[in-house]
């Protein structure tokens, strides 16, 4: 793994801490080496407060790392990197703008033609199955359809890599499954490399190439394990739920020893 | 169905204002009562553009005129300077340190406690003389109604209700908005002109809009001082000094319609803006 030549994302012994309130200090990322590849599905699996989503913050740019470095695409700790999109678990759409604005809202940003912007916000939305609801606004949307809206927005941004922090957490699980394979559609079509954050193992083994598992406090890499399952996987297959035991079992271990 | 809980509900609502209205007949049917009739009353709000014939103030029409356009002028004043400040110190925390003692310090008094200070800077001369110095020989009514001084209060009313509610909300944007539109590529002129002010904009008509009501209010009061001759306010004042109060309750009856349809124009363009907030209730 660590010879795979195209990596889209590193970390490099990352450590990053914040300071509550109280003064005390807590130590979110300790020794955090990870790589993603490109154009493979990476999940960075672990409990809550094991430092998954400070991970992505830091590759957005939003956070600082302590010490370490990251790279995307081989540019050493990118800021605001253009390559990149980020999916936050509650939606960012803008509440003032219909799906369509808010779907072209990064051509917007670049200066495109009001035309042009329909043109292609049209086209996004209808390939995350949200055609002829370009006139709605957010809160006209159930949350299954914000989060498709989200992954249109990603389209727009013409990023090659998506930062996807639990985006379909907050949503029911049939329409979890449905929104998993969309994902995994807009993946394969566009060739996206794409470092997915969640703490379901299910929904790991489902979507991931490779796992990476994590432990919290402070965070730090437990496992790599990869996902050997073909396309498109059975969910109730007994492959599928032995892999889902062995990292179970890893999780709960490294939670114990930590 | 729909129609008739809208009518009951109508008619729910003006129980009580007939109720005061029996209870204003009555009064004025005692003898020796100076409480005026509710037809006498009536006879003047329908007219206008008529002189009043008891007392020394231009018309209701006119004076309601003048009355609007001291507030309108002081009003846009306020929206001017309170609502790029409001703005400015919703997002910067220094300005924010900076402005907001003398701000807490200044609006718990009363905007008329202010008029002898604006008299003492502003004269109580009007606006075409002191301001332009058109000479009275080429005197256009209107201009000669209007007190920088008068002006410079309702601006006060104004002012703090509208910065309150442009800072507060420009301060509440959410986090996460910011953070994406950012790492959509925005800049600051973009976070601010496609997130800051679109997410502002109900709140500042919100604050507009109680900005008004209380400059409509002032009004009233400002026009007792020195240099008024005209003003709904004024015709009030006079009418009582001469004991026409029929005229005092018709200036009256103008300043709750005129505040009425402003505060219902506000009101509306404050939902058409503010639709998308559903989300949040």
């Amino acid at each position: 793994m660590p010879n795979e030549p195209d990596l889209a994302i590193t970390f490099h012994e990352v450590a990053k801490s914040f300071t509550n309130r109280d003064g005390q200090k807590c130590q979110a990322l300790k020794n955090f080496t990870v790589s993603a590849e490109s154009g493979r599905v990476t999940c960075l699996l672990g409990p809550t407060g094991c430092g998954k989503t400070t991970a992505l913050r830091i590759l957005a740019g939003l956070e600082k790392c302590d010490s370490g470095y990251f790279s995307v695409n081989a540019t050493r700790n990118a800021d605001r990197s253009p390559a990149l999109a980020y999916v936050s678990q509650q939606h960012t759409l803008l509440p003032w703008l219909r799906l369509e604005d808010n779907v072209a809202f990064p051509l917007r940003l670049r200066g495109v033609s009001k035309k042009e912007r329909r043109r292609a916000a049209g086209a996004f939305l209808d390939k995350v199955g949200l055609a002829g609801k370009e006139r709605l606004f957010p809160h006209e949307c159930s949350g299954g359809m914000r989060q498709r809206a989200m992954l249109a927005r990603l389209l727009a941004t013409g990023a090659g890599l998506w930062l996807l922090d639990e985006p379909f957490a907050n949503l029911d699980e049939k329409t979890r499954f449905v929104l998993e394979d969309t994902l995994l559609a807009l993946i394969r079509e566009n060739n996206i490399s794409a470092l997915f954050v969640t703490h379901g193992i299910e929904e790991a083994v489902y979507l991931a190439d490779r796992i990476v598992i994590m432990s919290p406090s402070p965070g730090h890499v437990v496992a790599n394990v990869e996902v050997p399952l073909p396309r498109q996987r059975d969910r109730l297959s007994s492959e599928f739920s032995a892999l889902m035991e062995t990292i179970r079992e890893n999780l709960d271990s490294a939670i114990l020893a930590g | 169905m729909n129609f008739s809980k809208f009518l009951s509900r109508a008619a729910t609502g003006t129980i009580l204002p007939l109720l005061l209205l029996g209870a204003w007949h009555y009064a004025a049917s005692r003898p020796g009562t100076l409480v005026p009739t509710v037809s006498d009353v009536c006879r003047i709000i329908l007219q206008p553009a008529a002189k009043p014939e008891s007392i020394d103030t231009p018309c209701l029409g006119f004076s309601a005129l003048v009355s609007l356009t001291r507030v309108g002028l002081g009003y846009l004043l306020a929206v001017t300077l309170a609502v790029p400040l409001g703005l400015l110190i919703g997002r910067n925390a220094a300005a924010r340190a900076a402005v907001s003692p003398l701000v807490t310090m200044l609006r718990v008094v009363c905007p008329i406690a202010w008029l002898p200070l604006a008299i003492l800077l502003l004269g109580v001369g009007n606006l075409a003389e002191t301001i332009w110095g058109i000479p009275a020989a080429y005197r256009h009514k209107l201009l000669f109604e209007i007190q920088p001084a008068m002006v410079f209060i309702i601006c006060w009313g104004a002012f703090f209700p509208i910065l309150l509610a442009t800072a507060s909300s420009a301060h509440a944007v959410r986090k996460s908005l910011l953070e994406n539109a950012w790492l959509l590529g925005a800049g600051s002129w973009s976070l601010f002109r496609h997130v800051v002010l679109p997410h502002s904009l109900p709140s500042i008509v919100s604050g507009m809009r109680i900005g008004l009501g209380i400059s409509w209010m002032v009004i009233v009061a400002a026009e007792l001082y020195p240099g008024t001759r005209s003003g709904l306010g004024y015709t009030i004042w006079v009418s009582q000094d001469t004991v026409q109060y029929q005229y005092t309750f018709a200036a009256v009856f103008y300043i709750m319609a005129i505040g009425l349809i402003i505060n219902g124009l506000l009101w509306f363009l404050e939902k058409r803006l503010g639709h998308w907030q559903a989300e949040v209730v």
